[in-house]
C-alpha cells in the first residue's frame, strides 16, 4: 500500500493498513486519535483512575488482536466503543475490582478543565463531579453504558443502537429509568452532604 | 394532559423529540402545575450535570505504554509457542525412539549358563517361545540338559571337578557267567551292542544246543542292566537337585562312560552312598571338608570302567 496515497484522517484506511500489513504506525494513530474518549468512558465506567487506564488499555490490546476480524460493517469508532464497554462490564463483574472497590473508589478526583475559577469555585465543582460520579458508579451496569453513551458522550440513538445492540425503545426506556434513578441518587447524596 | 402523560412525554421533551403541538401542551401544563414543573427541573438538572462532566484526558505515554505491553504480549505469545513446540518435537523424538525400539524383531539376550563355558542365546518375540520350547524337548531327550534355574542358583561356587572311578556291579547270574569269559572277550566291542560269544566258547559247527545258548541271554541281560546305568544316575543326581551336564560313551577304551554332574557339595556323602548302591567305587576322592559347603556345587567326573 502506497503511504502517500492514505488518507491518515480516514480510520477504515487506517484499520484496512494494520489489517494488511500489521502496520503499527497506523495502529498509533488511531490510537492516539481515540485514546481520550476511550480513557472517558472507561473512567466513567469504572470510577477510578488505574481502573481506568487498565481496560482502555486493555480495549486497544482487544482491537489490536482482533482487528483481522473487524469487517467494516459499522465504524471503527462504534467497534471501539463496544470493546470499551463490553471489557468495563467484564471489569465490573471481577472479583478483583470489587475488592478494589471498596477502598479507594470514592476518594476519586477528576480534573477540571478551567483554572481561572477561584478555589471556592474550584472545590464546589470537583465536590459536585464527584456526587455525580458516585451517584453512575451506583447504577446497574446496562445503565450506567447507557447514560454514559447518551449524556457523557453525547452520541445519537441510532450509534447507542449499534454499539449496544438493542432497539432504541429499550433504550430509550432504559435511558429514562436510569435518568430518574440518577435524579433519585444525587438528591440522596445531597441531602446526606 | 393530565400528569401521568407529562410524565411520560417529560423524557421525550427533554430530548427535543416531541412534535411542536405537544411541546406547546407540556410547556403550558409546566407552567400551571408544580410537581410536574419540579420533576421537570429534577431531570433537566440530573442530565446538565452528568453532560457538564468534564471530558478527561489519557495519560500522555499512554500510546507508547500500550505498544510496549503489545510487543511484551506478542513476545510472551512466541516464547509460549516456541516452548510448546519445543515440548511437542520432545515428544516426537521420544515417540519416534520408543517405535524404533519396539519395533526390533527380534532382540538376543545372551544368559549365562551354570558351569560359565557355554552361553544360550534367548530370542525375543514369538520365536523366543518357540525355541525354549525346542530346548526344552532337547534337554528334556536327552536329559543333559537343563534350566539351571531348576538345580542351582548362579551364584553358588564350583569346586575343581573330582574324579571317581566306578565299575558296573554286574547281576550274580552274570558273576556265574563271568568266570566262563577272559576279560578280553567280555571288554570287546561296544558294551551296548550285543557282545560277541568268545571263541572258546562257541560251538564249531553251528549248533542250536540250549545249554550253549545260555550264556548269550546273561550278557543280555548284562547289557540291559547297565544300560539303565544312565536312568538310575539321572535319578540320583535329581534327587540330590544337582543336574548331569555331559554324558558320553567310548568305544576302544577301558572306560566306558563318562558322565560328568554337578551337585551341591553337602550331598557329596549321600551321592557317594547312592553310587555305591548300583557301581563298584574305585577310588573316592575327598575334598576340602572344613569350607563351608552349603553353597558349594561340586563338579563330579564319573568314569565308569567297562
Amino acid at each position: 500500500m502506497d503511504r502517500n496515497n492514505i488518507n491518515y484522517s480516514d480510520d477504515d484506511s487506517l484499520v484496512k493498513m494494520i489489517q494488511n500489513e500489521n502496520d503499527m504506525y497506523a495502529f498509533e494513530i488511531l490510537v492516539k486519535r481515540y485514546q481520550d474518549m476511550i480513557y472517558n468512558v472507561c473512567f466513567r465506567f469504572m470510577g477510578h483512575r488505574q481502573e481506568a487506564f487498565d481496560c482502555s488499555q486493555e480495549t486497544f490490546i482487544k482491537v489490536y488482536e482482533n482487528i483481522k476480524s473487524f469487517k467494516h460493517l459499522s465504524s471503527f469508532k462504534t467497534w471501539l466503543y463496544r470493546i470499551a464497554a463490553n471489557t468495563c462490564k467484564n471489569h465490573l463483574l471481577s472479583r478483583q475490582f470489587k475488592i478494589h472497590q471498596r477502598t479507594d473508589y470514592i476518594s476519586e478526583k477528576t480534573e477540571i478543565e478551567s483554572n481561572f475559577d477561584s478555589p471556592a469555585v474550584y472545590f464546589e465543582k470537583q465536590r459536585l463531579q464527584e456526587i455525580v460520579q458516585n451517584a453512575i458508579n451506583k447504577l446497574p451496569a446496562e445503565q450506567k453504558e447507557l447514560i454514559i453513551l447518551r449524556d457523557i458522550q453525547q452520541l445519537p440513538y441510532q450509534e447507542i443502537e449499534k454499539i449496544v445492540s438493542l432497539p432504541q425503545g429499550t433504550i430509550k426506556s432504559r435511558i429514562s429509568r436510569a435518568r430518574k434513578r440518577l435524579k433519585e441518587l444525587l438528591k440522596d447524596i445531597k441531602n446526606g452532604l | 394532559m393530565v400528569c401521568k402523560e407529562i410524565y411520560e412525554k417529560l423524557f421525550d421533551y427533554l430530548e427535543g423529540a416531541v412534535t411542536e403541538d405537544e411541546k406547546k401542551l407540556i410547556q403550558q401544563h409546566i407552567e400551571k402545575c408544580t410537581s410536574c414543573y419540579k420533576e421537570y427541573q429534577e431531570l433537566k438538572e440530573t442530565i446538565q450535570l452528568v453532560q457538564n462532566l468534564p471530558k478527561l484526558k489519557a495519560p500522555d505515554d499512554f500510546a507508547e505504554n500500550l505498544i510496549l505491553k503489545i510487543n511484551e504480549r506478542q513476545y510472551q505469545k512466541q516464547r509460549r509457542f516456541m516452548f510448546w513446540l519445543g515440548r511437542i518435537a520432545f515428544a516426537e523424538v521420544i515417540a519416534l525412539v520408543l517405535v524404533i525400539l519396539f519395533n526390533q524383531p527380534y532382540k538376543k539376550q545372551t544368559v549365562p549358563q551354570f558351569g560359565g563355558n557355554n552361553q544360550i542365546s534367548i530370542q525375543e518375540g514369538t520365536k523366543q517361545k518357540e525355541i525354549e520350547k525346542q530346548q526344552m524337548v532337547v534337554k528334556q531327550g536327552k536329559i543333559k540338559e537343563k534350566p539351571e534355574t531348576e538345580y542351582v542358583s548362579k551364584e553358588k561356587k564350583v569346586q575343581p571337578e573330582l574324579v571317581i572311578q566306578l565299575a558296573y556291579r554286574m547281576p550274580d547270574d552274570v558273576k556265574l557267567l563271568d568266570k566262563k569269559f577272559t576279560p578280553e572277550e567280555k571288554t570287546e566291542g561296544r558294551t551296548d551292542q550285543i557282545i560277541p560269544e568268545p571263541m572258546s566258547t562257541r560251538p564249531l559247527i553251528m549248533g542250536t544246543k540250549e545249554s550253549e545258548k545260555k550264556p548269550e541271554k546273561a550278557i543280555t541281560s548284562y547289557l540291559a542292566e547297565k544300560t539303565g546305568v544312565e536312568k538310575d544316575l539321572t535319578s540320583y543326581v535329581l534327587s540330590l537337585n544337582g543336574k548331569i551336564v555331559s554324558d558320553q560313551l567310548l568305544t576302544d577304551t577301558d572306560i566306558n562312560r563318562i558322565v560328568v554332574v554337578e551337585i551341591p557339595a553337602h550331598t557329596y556323602k549321600d551321592f557317594v552312598e547312592l553310587l555305591k548302591e548300583r557301581f563298584q567305587v574305585k577310588n573316592l576322592p575327598e575334598f576340602n571338608k572344613d569350607a563351608d559347603l552349603s553353597e558349594t556345587i561340586i563338579k563330579i567326573r564319573l568314569e565308569i570302567f567297562r
